[in-house]
């Protein structure tokens, strides 16, 4: 479990890393020996145009939702499910204004002798994403999701099991990166911070990577 | 376009919401309830998963109550005393339940944990009340609420200092600090155990309660009375022996499986439904002077075949349950095992005082003289 948790913890620091040595000014064509005035202007007006094209992308990550337990923990006093979502993302209304509609699947299984408790959470997600930062080959937002979650927990022992079931809503901060891989392929990253409006509060993060592809 | 909310939708999805959000807080409950916990169901080593009623809880969320409350410490124990002595730093297991009709379900291992715990120290209580109504363990251990049942307790094994973490046990710790003895009950990490964790394992758990019941029927009034130990019969073997007896005995009648503890550990010998004798070994063990020789679990788990044999026989295993809780109390004042404030007997003369106890049942008295005389070996000379 910890293996997993490092990987999707090293690739999200790889990428913030990446992040932040990225030229200012990416060159969009490569330097010339000869050209003309308006040659040069006509790239510098119709580049900015291109960055700014609000595209429609649906994206499958995987990662890991971490709900805080202060009695056992995976890592940091968090206990970590994993899983993934798949989700569609679009602008709406205003330029750089993203929704993000999702749905999710995380998994824990935890045993000790003969006993065994899997706890399932099936997530519905929306998140609203501003784009602070809208380069060609990178983006960069910030924005709230929302959570939905449908929760079943499942007691096994030898050949008997049951379970129970609970909805939980949650909400936060979230965060979000895309790097572009090819025309109509990104890499993406996701952060996030809920807290539930029902008790018991706890807090959860989420960690998940994975491709987006342009629509 | 702009999505505009219908006027009769205004109050409407705000209710909704509220709604959602109360009827999620679900946590906390006050007094009785049924949560789900492994319940043994008949059989050997055979469980369901069902609910059960707690009915002495007061919290449901911090699985606390009349007999004690389910703490947790992710320190060492031994090498942290002050929270063993002070309570502080242990803390609430971190709990969340699944509402399931009118039952709760615990959500994760650490939940049906905490809930089996309780709930092992709640049958022990009013199983002891059960069998005597006269003893009301509330009303005999001092703060009985306060008993600290600790979760994945991890301590240490051969004294301070040392690095092998307890693992695979349970074990009931009663404690004295200043005036008070705390109750403490540990369940420690699995490690080894492949079939039930002890922690969920309600004999084991209710064997180790009863070392709580001895500890306040017999040890604390023999303390409060100044009794001193006699050294002409092994004294202080048997009665460890006997005390590891009664829990097994117990144990059994909490989950009426005599083979329960085989259920943790399937090679023990110490199924009680398998006939044992105090051999020449087993007696020589006892009567050793070195401690390195003696287990009080092995005479223990020969007390504790007699006395599944004596129920079985009888056909009533409550009259036996019964005469043990009373034989806790009487070894101080019985004839055979105290003389003047000094304690000194063996077991033969634990039986004498056991079977003065069933006096009043002829057919009961009868029966355990008989088993007794079948399995005492050369303690039962003269019984």
């Amino acid at each position: 479990m910890n293996k997993i948790f490092l990987l999707i913890l090293m690739t999200v620091t790889w990428v913030h890393s990446s992040f932040a040595r990225l030229p200012k000014t990416v060159p969009l064509l490569p330097p010339r020996d000869s050209g003309n005035t308006v040659n040069n202007v006509k790239n510098k007006v119709t580049a900015p145009k291109e960055l700014k094209k609000d595209v429609m992308t649906a994206g499958v990550e995987i990662g890991t939702l971490m709900r805080s337990d202060s009695t056992s923990s995976d890592v940091l006093g968090m206990q970590l499910f994993l899983g993934g979502r798949v989700s569609i993302n679009f602008p709406v209304l205003i330029p750089s204004f993203y929704l993000t509609p999702s749905i999710g699947y995380f998994r824990k299984n935890q045993s000790e002798g003969s006993v065994a408790v899997v706890q399932n959470v099936f997530e519905g997600g929306l998140k609203a994403q501003y784009r602070f930062v809208d380069r060609s080959r990178f983006n960069w937002s910030l924005g709230v999701a929302n959570r939905f979650d449908y929760l079943f927990s499942q007691i096994k022992v030898y050949n008997q099991s049951a379970g129970g079931q609970s909805f939980r809503y949650r909400v936060g901060p979230s965060s979000g990166m895309q790097f572009k891989i090819s025309n109509n392929l990104k890499f993406t990253t996701d952060l996030e911070c809920t807290v539930p409006v029902t008790t018991p509060v706890r807090l959860f993060g989420g960690l998940t990577t994975g491709l987006a592809f342009d629509l | 376009m702009v999505f505009q909310i219908p006027n009769r939708l205004r109050f409407l999805l705000p209710s909704a919401f509220l709604c959602f959000v109360v009827g999620c807080n679900q946590n906390t409950l006050l007094g009785p309830a049924n949560i789900t916990v492994i319940q043994p169901s008949g059989g050997h080593c055979q469980y369901a998963i069902a609910p059960a009623t707690f009915q002495t809880l007061d919290n449901m969320r911090e699985m606390r109550g009349k007999v004690g409350r389910v703490l947790h410490s992710s320190k060492n124990l031994d090498e942290n005393q002050d929270i063993l002595n002070t309570g502080v730093g242990l803390d609430p297991v971190d709990t969340e339940f699944f509402k399931s009709g009118d039952s709760y379900v615990p959500a994760d291992l650490d939940t049906l944990f905490a809930a089996s715990l309780y709930y092992s120290v709640e049958i022990g209580y009013l199983q002891t009340k059960r069998l005597d109504p006269s003893i009301d363990l509330a009303l005999i251990v001092p703060n009985l609420s306060d008993t600290r049942i600790v979760h994945r307790a991890i301590r240490s094994s051969g004294g301070y200092g040392s690095r092998n973490e307890i693992s695979d046990n349970a074990e009931y710790f009663p404690l004295k600090f200043g005036n008070t003895l705390l109750n403490y009950f540990f369940s420690y990490p699995t490690n080894e155990v492949k079939e039930i964790p002890l922690g969920l394992n309600m004999g084991v758990m209710n064997h180790e309660f009863t070392h709580m019941v001895f500890q306040h029927l017999f040890y604390e009034p023999g303390t409060k009375r100044n009794f001193d130990v006699g050294s002409t019969k092994p004294t202080s073997h048997t009665l460890a022996a006997l005390d590891e007896g009664n829990a097994d005995y117990f144990g059994f009648l909490a989950v009426q499986d005599p083979g329960y503890f085989l259920c943790s550990f399937p090679y023990e010998n110490r199924d009680l439904g398998r006939p044992k004798a105090f051999t020449t070994d087993v007696v020589s063990r006892i009567e050793s002077s070195s401690d390195d020789a003696f287990d009080p679990h092995e005479g223990g788990a020969v007390w504790a075949a007699i006395q599944y044999e004596i129920g079985q026989t009888l056909g009533n295993h409550q009259v036996v349950g019964q005469s043990l809780l009373r034989l806790m109390s009487n070894i101080l004042d019985c004839p055979s095992t105290s003389n003047n404030n000094t304690l000194n007997f063996n077991f033969g003369d634990l039986a004498r005082c056991h079977t003065n106890i069933l006096s009043s049942d002829s057919r009961a008295q009868q029966v355990a003289r008989q088993v007794y005389q079948k399995y005492l070996g050369s303690y039962g000379a003269g019984l």
